[in-house]
């Protein structure tokens, strides 16, 4: 989505409205006039009564948007100057939310037409399938008819009319679909889109825009009409309750979308109470709206959007310094929203003409608000991909250090384990064979039968510190430190090897630290197990040589075997023990093989060839 | 002081056993010395001239190889015997190869340390029984010269250096498009003409001659 298309969109939003406003004909009323009828007891012919009385009602001329409360009568007198033979008219009311109209047409015969329309009438029982309420009306152009209202409604009454031919209506209504298709259907991608981008990301700002966007377009289906017509034709009293609880649900994804959005968590911690508080009680409006009287919760959700968009507001400035381009995405979109409400309120207090405008405002600020956030959300993704490769990078660096510390930690404390077996179990088991053999050669135990047992001791005691002698050299193989790696390798491929395996070693004179050579040795133990197990080796060349080229010294240790079979998961798992041995000590561990072409397991080691650790 | 001894060992009851031992049963000693570790072994040494010296191997600091190395270098007629606890072969080798007259092992029977101590005495090389049967006399090669290298066809000596770039057999017999068989018996036959035992140490023959190849 670009910045492009969203201007394009708007472009032609606004050329289409034009459109519209241009085929519609201008009614006119030769005389109107209104009375407040409090109790809702006049009937039709008291009013008619009371207008011949005509002391009773205020005339008005140039608004054609009276406002007002309660029960009203209203009537005019309209005279029809359109020129052409058309005789089918429509006189349409501009506000889908009235609660009740009934309309009666007087015609020049004396005969009276009843019409009812409004949100109490389900919309199937509409005179005329449109999204407004409408009256048909039968004049003969040029043609005279005199049409009286009973309007009621529970809150602040708004009564914008205008009458059409039937043949404008049909050039109108395909204009105005026109443009409601293009806004639907944004919404509706706009909203698939980001719903698809929360299941991959399972970012939650995502799924508070959708749905926050999807309320919104509820509220615009409600106060339109359009949602009686397509979504509940057939429920009475519906629309005005709907339109409230979309307001509701508006309120309440904004507000959370906004949270996730503008990164409060991080950036303005405190503020996310009072905000969610906010939300909630939005929400907890809803169920008000099964009373028979809507307005209360009207008036309430009104108020609180009102504080929340201030609040918003209040957030932005205060977030906008830290996190300032989603804020700049959010403050665009409700700027273009703000001011169409602010229109709209123009167009509703009359200061301004051309009701039907306020549709089209509104709608065209939300898909602008719609898009600018979805630009927002895509800059998110972006962000959100660093954040998450930087945790997972930390995660994983985290990882390996602990990983290298345990394998240092099982090193040094094998070690320590091996010199405690082997410096004092060990020694003081030999004091006391010693003992008890000295014991057995006494004097007073020759030829007894103590004698023998003494012996069987001694040769208890014999292997026990056989055994303890090769725990000791398992767990940490002392032989590296006091013969030096050669020897140590040496000896570990001529006890590993039989005769049916060639190995060459050759280890160049170059100083090493203990657990670097601790590392080699347990290098080519892992090799050498392997290569006895899996590989069917019968070669295997062990070697470490600084490069003459550049003086990196490298440790090879290669067979000539099958190479990585599926037989070698342990080895697999070896390697990556060994793998973190090596990074623990600043060492590059490759391994080449490939199936028949034996294993070369290459370390490259961090010293230079005089035996000083580079870097 | 010939019939002084030394016994260097970090385990003081270790330590006392032997010397009890050695003074009531063995009339070549008079006197017994301690060191629990080699620097001070090495001060006693110069200091009190003793004729033997019994060295344990794994010790805090400079460990028993390293203290028979300095001995030897400082004051080569100084009799050594290394007790230690370790039975491969390997440390033997490296001993004797750094002048060690014995190797005995801590487990070893009274009898063995004193016809070890007796056999010193007399000037012989003395390994204990348990594993003197396993040793492989470590014969260091002598040089190659360039003369001896003469000898090798061309052909040993193409496999030879291509031994030293850390080729296998099966790597050489496909380079040159031999049978593996034939390679092995140019490696015997190429540590017969040079003289060396053990195919072991066919690489570090290759690499260190290089130049010649």
């Amino acid at each position: 989505m670009t910045r492009k298309g969203t201007s394009v969109g708007l472009l032609l939003m606004i050329a289409a409205m034009l459109f519209s406003a241009e085929v519609r004909p201008q009614l006119e009323f030769s005389t109107l006039g209104y009375h407040y009828d409090s109790d809702a007891s006049l009937s039709l012919d008291e009013f008619i009564a009371d207008i011949e009385a005509l002391g009773r009602f205020e005339p008005f001329e140039d608004a054609d948007i009276p406002v007002g409360y309660g029960n009203h009568w209203l009537f005019g007198d309209i005279e029809v100057r359109t020129p052409g033979d058309t005789n089918q008219w429509f006189l349409e009311i501009n506000f889908p939310n009235i609660d009740r109209v009934e309309a009666f047409v007087l015609h020049d015969d004396g005969s009276v037409d009843r019409f009812l329309v409004g949100d109490e009438v389900a919309f199937n029982d509409w005179p005329s399938s449109y999204r407004k309420p409408s009256i048909p009306l039968s004049i003969t152009s040029p043609g005279h008819a005199r049409i009286y209202f009973k309007v009621s409604s529970e809150t602040p009454l708004i009564f914008p009319i205008q009458i059409t031919s039937a043949r404008d209506r049909n050039i109108a209504e395909g204009a105005e679909y026109f443009l409601y298709g293009i806004f639907y259907g944004s919404i509706f991608i706009l909203a698939l889109y980001n719903a698809g981008v929360y299941f991959s990301l399972r970012d939650k700002s995502y799924l508070y825009y959708v749905l926050y966007i999807l309320s919104f377009s509820l509220v615009q289906a409600a106060t339109t009409g359009i949602g009686q017509q397509y979504l509940w034709p057939s429920l009475d009293n519906a629309t005005t309750r709907i339109a409230l609880l979309a307001i509701a649900s508006t309120n309440f994804f904004m507000i959370l979308f906004v949270i996730h959005f503008l990164d409060l968590k991080s950036y303005a911690p405190n503020l996310i109470r009072p905000l969610r508080w906010t939300a909630w009680v939005a929400l907890l409006c809803v169920p008000t709206l099964l009373l028979p009287r809507y307005a209360y919760t009207q008036y309430f959700l009104h108020g609180l959007n009102l504080l929340a968009m201030i609040a918003i507001g209040f957030v932005c400035i205060k977030v906008f310094r830290r996190n300032r381009r989603p804020t700049v995405y959010l403050l665009t979109g409700y700027s273009m929203l703000f001011s169409a409400i602010v229109l709209a309120l123009l167009f509703q207090a009359s200061l301004i003409a051309h009701y039907s405008y306020i549709d089209f405002g509104m709608s065209a600020a939300i898909i602008f608000e719609a898009i600018v956030l979805s630009i927002g959300l895509s800059e998110r993704i972006a962000k959100l991909r660093v954040e998450n490769e930087e945790a997972e990078r930390a995660q994983r660096i985290v990882q390996e250090e602990l990983s290298q510390q345990l394998i240092q930690a099982r090193e040094h404390e094998r070690g320590a384990m091996s010199k405690l077996l082997h410096d004092s179990i060990s020694h003081d088991l030999v004091v006391i064979q010693k003992k008890i053999a000295r014991l057995g050669s006494a004097e007073e135990l020759q030829h007894s039968s103590l004698n023998t047992r003494v012996d069987n001791i001694s040769g208890l005691l014999s292997s026990t510190i056989n055994d303890i002698r090769n725990i000791s050299h398992l767990s940490h193989p002392r032989i590296v430190k006091h013969l030096g790696l050669d020897a140590a390798l040496s000896a570990l491929l001529k006890s590993t090897f039989d005769a049916s395996i060639t190995w060459n070693l050759y280890i160049q004179d170059i100083h090493l630290d203990d657990d670097t050579q601790l590392l080699l040795y347990r290098a080519v133990q892992e090799a050498t197990t392997n290569i006895i197990k899996h590989a069917k080796a019968t070669e295997c060349i062990v070697r470490l040589q600084a490069s003459k080229a550049d003086g990196q010294v490298q440790f090879v240790v290669k067979d000539d075997g099958e190479g990585f079979t599926a037989s070698s998961r342990s080895w697999r798992f070896g390697l990556r023990t060994l793998r973190e041995h090596c990074k623990s000590l600043a060492c590059l561990l490759d391994v080449q093989s490939s199936p028949g072409e034996g294993t070369t397991l290459t370390i490259v080691l961090p010293y230079s060839r005089e035996g000083k650790p580079n870097g | 002081m010939d019939r002084t001894l030394l016994l260097v060992d970090d385990h003081p009851l270790f330590r006392r056993g032997v010397k009890e031992l050695i003074l009531s049963q063995c009339d070549l000693y008079d006197e017994v010395l301690e060191a629990d570790n080699g620097k001070d072994a090495l001060d006693q040494i110069h200091r009190l001239k003793p004729g033997c010296v019994m060295l344990d191997i794994a010790m805090p600091g400079i460990d028993g190889l390293q203290t028979l190395e300095l001995i030897k270098e400082q004051l080569p007629d100084t009799r050594c015997i290394i007790f230690s606890m370790y039975n491969n072969t390997e440390f033997v080798a490296h001993a004797r190869n750094r002048g060690a007259q014995g190797y005995i092992l801590k487990t070893d029977p009274d009898r063995i340390i004193l016809e070890c101590l007796q056999n010193i005495m007399l000037g012989r090389e003395y390994i204990s029984e348990s594993i003197s049967n396993s040793i492989e006399a470590i014969v260091p090669q002598a040089p190659i010269t360039p003369e001896e290298f003469a000898r090798l066809s061309d052909r040993e000596k193409e496999i030879l250096s291509l031994i030293a770039k850390n080729k296998t057999s099966k790597e050489i017999s496909r380079h040159l498009s031999l049978s593996i068989r034939t390679i092995q018996n140019h490696r015997v036959n190429i540590c017969k003409k040079l003289g060396i035992s053990g195919s072991n140490t066919l690489l570090t023959l290759a690499i260190e001659n290089q130049a010649w190849l």
